[in-house]
Order: structure tokens, then sequence, then C-alpha cells
């Protein structure tokens, strides 16, 4: 995805340089504007901060932003491109260009920055039995609660990049095939909650990186045929977690275990996979999906139009490997 | 972990249509601008385009550049072209005393001026035009587009803009403290919506499938689901913006109580864990003394539930393939382990 981005502002730059001698020259280009700047910033954070997508707040200091529109044309080729960079996290371009209206495409990049609330989980302190005592160690507490990560910023770096085409040949100018394909990546790092049981709940705030990409391919036609138009699109999709699985110590369950009363368990222990240690926690599935969607639709007269559509779709989680847990209880 | 979303499978149907596409080449345009129910003009012939920019020359240049204007003949199919393809011919409409003698989009009813446009748009996401809530509402094509120009989706605003003329109580919810960053510039009400659809999204499935499509973190299927998460999104977020954080339609915990309402009861009365809770006299609102309620939040339970967000311990409430902590009730497992705290 770095490699588009890097490409993508090139292309944009060498656009740029292009309007007002050969462009111009040439009598191509039917219209451009360029708008280019700088902002300052000054970024004072605050973990407790709203305005979760505030523009040109991620990089401190002066920072050099450039806008651009051009779209021409000529014997039947057209473009238009729209390209608009207002920090390394900020930026968006899109390209459309038609060839002799037999193949038509466009290109979307785009990214921002998303900010993700910091919950200190200072509220916990509603459910003390006893002032103060809602940290680890405490005598006699209703609940633990640990912010393990108080000084970290959470948030979500997007990015996507989509492009599609459509096909519509002279020799069949009723049907057009069209594909398209769409990435969207999301990196950063969010805040998880994990809770275990001991003698009290013990809840904590931890960081957890955050790696998914989402990959779509899709196909389809559209026929016209008189008074009936018909619509097929086919949709694969991959989603894939990179970030791994963020782990916490869990206590053994006294329950399943044979022999102990129940109301050890019910205010003891609680139920983990039956094993002390470091497990998983907050795990976020790899899934795909396919789908077929056919749509239908018939004009008649007197401004009466039937319309139907027929739409399968599986969905299936990738997730495997995972060992089951056999409870037996008396 | 398999789930099948459709009713029915007909795979016949896919290995049918490439044939089905390739026998319909021969349908042309012409027949559907014939049989389509058409405002015309009677008595008037077709004059040519350039014949109308001798007087209308000040549209010619924005309209050349328009998509209009780069239609090339082939995607026809034989229909009429140029200025008259969808103001009707022009024969009599240039002579001095039957100026009027042409459709202008102003002042035909709504379905004529749609119907003229539908001689070409009626696929793709245009297809349920005439059942979207905008045709139902007497809007029309030309109310949102300048078909002369208007950049490249010929919009008469941009997106948003154009949608907050009329749909003011979103714009207002945009503006709220949790929002989609539509006012940042980076969505755009039709990322969400297509204004020329029966449901009026740009999905053809169920609005989860929308949602999903960004948000596909939580498309699962997982082990243990919460309902109205498989269900409907937008039971628990309002996505055009809210007060609560996470777009939320109320804060916690007061959202989750709209359906744990059990929990509301049982922990008023704060009672010790696993007691069952009569529900008089500690609820007065039931009256029935065979209603109880179990705590499972103990003495301190109010102050858990009620000054606490339940999504501090219940986070996995998107759904989880992780078994949740539970203690038995009355010596049985809890149903399915899935309280979504892991």
């Amino acid at each position: 995805m770095k490699q588009i981005q890097t490409w993508l502002l090139l292309a944009a730059l060498a656009l740029l340089l292009l309007p007002t001698s050969l462009l111009a020259a040439e009598h191509k280009a039917e219209s451009s504007s360029i708008e280019v700047g700088a902002a300052g910033m000054a970024v004072d954070d605050e973990v407790n901060r709203v305005n979760e997508y505030t523009v040109v707040r991620d990089d401190d200091g002066v920072n050099p932003y450039a806008k651009a529109r051009i779209e021409g044309g000529e014997n039947g080729v057209y473009f238009d491109l729209d390209a608009r960079r207002m920090s390394q996290r900020d930026q968006e371009y899109n390209l459309e260009a038609d060839f002799n209206r037999i193949f038509r495409f466009d290109l979307d990049y785009d990214t921002f920055k998303h900010w993700l609330p910091h919950d200190q989980l200072d509220y916990m302190r509603a459910t003390m039995k006893t002032e103060g005592q809602t940290k680890p160690g405490s005598a006699n507490p209703a609940i633990y609660s640990e912010d393990l990560v108080p000084d970290e910023d959470f948030f979500i770096i997007h990015r996507q990049f989509e492009t599609g085409g459509e096909v519509q040949l002279p020799s069949m100018p009723n049907v057009t095939l069209r594909a398209g394909f769409r990435q969207e990546e999301r990196e950063g790092v969010e805040q998880v909650f994990g809770i275990s049981h001991c003698s009290a709940c013990h809840v904590t705030g931890d960081a957890k990186n955050i790696d998914e990409l989402t990959t779509d391919l899709t196909v389809g036609a559209t026929g016209k045929f008189g008074l009936l138009t018909v619509d097929y699109e086919y949709l694969t999709r991959d989603f894939e977690e990179n970030a791994g699985d963020v782990n916490r110590e869990y206590l053994l369950a006294a329950k399943p275990v044979d022999g102990l009363p129940t109301a050890d368990f019910a205010t003891g222990r609680l139920l983990f996979e039956q094993q002390n240690g470091q497990l998983p926690y907050e795990n976020t599935p790899e899934s795909e999906k396919d789908s077929h969607s056919l749509k239908a639709r018939v004009d008649l007269s007197n401004n009466t139009v039937i319309s139907g559509g027929y739409i399968n779709t599986d969905i299936e989680s990738s997730k495997k490997d995972t060992q089951g847990l056999l409870l037996s209880m008396n | 972990m398999f789930r099948k979303v459709s009713l029915t499978r007909a795979p016949w149907l896919v290995k049918l249509l490439p044939l089905a596409l390739i026998l319909g080449a021969c349908a042309t345009g012409a027949i559907r601008e014939k049989q389509l129910t058409l405002p015309t003009i009677e008595g008037a012939e077709p004059v040519g385009q350039e014949t109308c920019l001798e007087c209308h020359d000040d549209y010619a240049a924005s309209f050349a550049a328009s998509i209009h204007g780069r239609i090339a003949d082939f995607e026809l199919m034989g229909a009429a072209g140029g200025c008259e393809a969808c103001h009707g011919n022009g024969s009599l409409h240039i002579s001095d005393d039957q100026a009027g003698k042409i459709l202008k989009f102003d002042q035909l009813l709504p379905e004529e001026s749609a119907a003229v446009c539908a001689k070409c748009h009626s696929d793709g996401s245009l297809m349920d035009w005439t059942h979207s809530e905008h045709a139902l509402t007497d809007v029309t094509c030309t109310d949102c587009h300048s078909v002369h120009g208007g950049g490249k989706t010929a919009l008469k605003q941009q997106d948003p803009d154009l949608c907050y003329s009329c749909h003011q109580e979103q714009m207002a919810k945009s503006n709220f403290p949790s929002h989609h960053p539509i006012k940042e510039g980076k969505m755009t009400c039709g990322d969400c919506h297509n204004p020329h659809a029966a449901e009026g999204l740009v999905t053809e499935q169920r609005v989860n499938d929308l949602c999903i499509e960004c948000h596909t973190r939580y498309q699962g299927p997982f082990v243990f689901e919460h309902a109205p998460v498989a269900e409907d999104c937008t039971i628990c977020h309002d996505p055009h913006g809210t007060v609560a954080d996470n777009l939320l339609v109320q804060n916690e915990p007061f959202i989750c109580l709209q359906c744990h309402e059990g929990h509301f009861h049982a922990l008023r009365a704060g009672q010790p864990v696993g007691t069952n809770v009569p529900a008089t006299p500690a609820d007065p609102a039931i009256t029935d003394p065979n209603i109880t309620f179990t705590n499972p939040h103990g003495d301190e339970g109010w102050q858990k539930a009620f000054l606490t967000r339940c999504t501090a311990c219940h986070a996995q409430q998107h759904g989880s393939d992780l078994p949740g902590q539970a203690a038995p009730v009355d010596g049985k497992w809890p149903t399915a382990g899935g309280t979504f705290t892991r």
C-alpha cells in the first residue's frame, strides 16, 4: 500500500507540472486548478481529547499541502484527476479515464487517521467498598481496575485503494462488462479490555496493535435487452488480521475440576480453559465472503416498472487450530 | 463455522447469464425508446444538435465536456442522441410562433422527467429508481443533477451539501461529537447511500453488509454471537452521528438495558451473587411476587452496572470465538459462555 501511495503522489506531482506548459501549448487540458500552501500546527496532546478526525493535526510544525484538479481530453480520450495532499496521513487521489467510451476506468486512493478514545477506567472508583480500594493489592475491593498503558495514544490509520473498469464494445453495445478491486488497510493501536476473577473482578485496559487488510474483487455484467435490463455481480472478499493475539494472565478455574462444591466455584474462580497462565483475548477472526447478486428490471407502458433481485452470500470464518474445552460438571 | 445468508441457491442462473447476454445483443435502444411512456411533442421532427447550438451556444462548452456530451453513438443503440434525445424533437421549437414546443424539464411532471432519463439509466445503481423514496416523494433527477455539466457526477452541488439542503436532521447529527468523518471531507453521504435505490443504501444486502464493508472485523461469523450485531448494526449505532461515544444511540448502561432489562431490576435490589431477588417490594413497578431476578454482580451490583460501562467487562459485545467468564447459576452452566468478556 505504501508503494501505491508513493506512485500516486509522483503521478500527481508530474501532472501538476504539466498545465502551464505542455498541456496549455497543445490545447489538451480543458480545465485545471492548483492550490499549494503550508499550514502551521501546534498539537498539545491529551488522551481524553475529542475530535476523532481533525485534519492536519498529527504532524506538529509547518506542513506543506497541495491540491490539484486537472481534466481534459482529445480524440475520444478523456481524463480527470483530483489530488489532495494535506499531510502524510491525510491524502486523497482520484483518476478517471475514458477511452472512446469503449474502456472506462477509475482509480481512488485515500488515507486518513482516526483517533480512538482512551478509557482510563477512573469510573471504577464508583464501585469501591472503601476509599482507594480499586487497585491490585487493595484489601477488599469490588473491582480491581488498571490502565496498563496510561500514556498511550490509540488510533487507526485507514488506507484504501480502489479501482474499477468497464468495457462496452461497439459490436455488442447493450452488454457492459466490469471488474473492480478494493484493498483497505487499517493499522494502528487500540485499547482492549480484559477481565479475570480471583477474589474480585480484575479489569485491565491494555494496548493492542491493529493490522487488518480487506481485499475485495468484483466482476459483473449488465445487459440491456429492449425493455429488459439484467445486472449480475460477483464479489469475493478476504479479510486478514496480521497483528496477532493479545494475552493476559488468567487463573485456573476451580470448576469444572471435580470434587469442589459449586459455591466455591461461584465465589472464587471463573471459567478459563482449565489452565493457569497467559491466554489470548480480544481475538479478531479472519473471514471470507462470496456473494452473487442478480437483478432484473422490465419497463412497461404507463410508467410501470417491475424489478426483482436475487442475492446469495456465503460468509465463512477462517479461524482454525483452536483447541476446544470439554466441560464436565457434576 | 459457516453461515448462509441467502434463502435459496440457483447456480443455473449464473451459468445461463452469459448466454442470455449474448443472445440479447441484438436488442436496441430504439425499441426501448419507442415502448416507454415518454413525454412527446406531437408533430415535431428532429433538427439536429447543430441547429440547437445556433441559439443555445452558452451550453455548448459545458455540455461537450460533460458525460452526456461524450456519449458515443454505439451506446445509444440506434436511439436518438444530442439535445433532442432529452428535449424532444425541435422542429416546432425553432419556428417563432411555437417556441414553447420543446420539453423543458422544470415544466414536466417528476415521473415524466425521470422517464426521459430512464431511457438510458435503467441499470446498476439506478435499477430501483421508481421504487426509491425519492421517486415516491416526487423528487426527480433534475432536482439534484445538472444534465448539461456539473462535473463528474453532474450534481448541482457537492455531496454532502446537496443532500443537506433537504436532510437537515442528518446535517445536524453529523456535527455531533461522535460522527463519521463527513465534515472532515473523508466521507460523503454517497459512500453509504444510493439515493436511487429502493432501500437507499449502497448495497443490495442487509444494512450490516454495508457497515461491514469497512468495519470488516465484525463480519464474523462468531462462535458466540450477539443477536443485535448479527441482525442490524443500527439497533445500537446511529451512523449519522450521536452525542454518546462510538456512535451509540444512548450512553451505557442505558443502551444495554434496553434489551437486558432483567439486570435493571436485579441490580437495583443489590443482593448477593446467586440470590433470587423477589421483584416486590424491591421494585414496586412489578407486582407479581412470583417474578424473581438473579443478581450476577453482587453487593456492589448497582454501582458496577450504573456507574461504570458495561463494555469495560463485556468488551466483546460484537461477538467472540472465546468463551466468556461465567459462574454457574443454580448449579447449572450459564448459556453457552456467551457473556462477551473475552
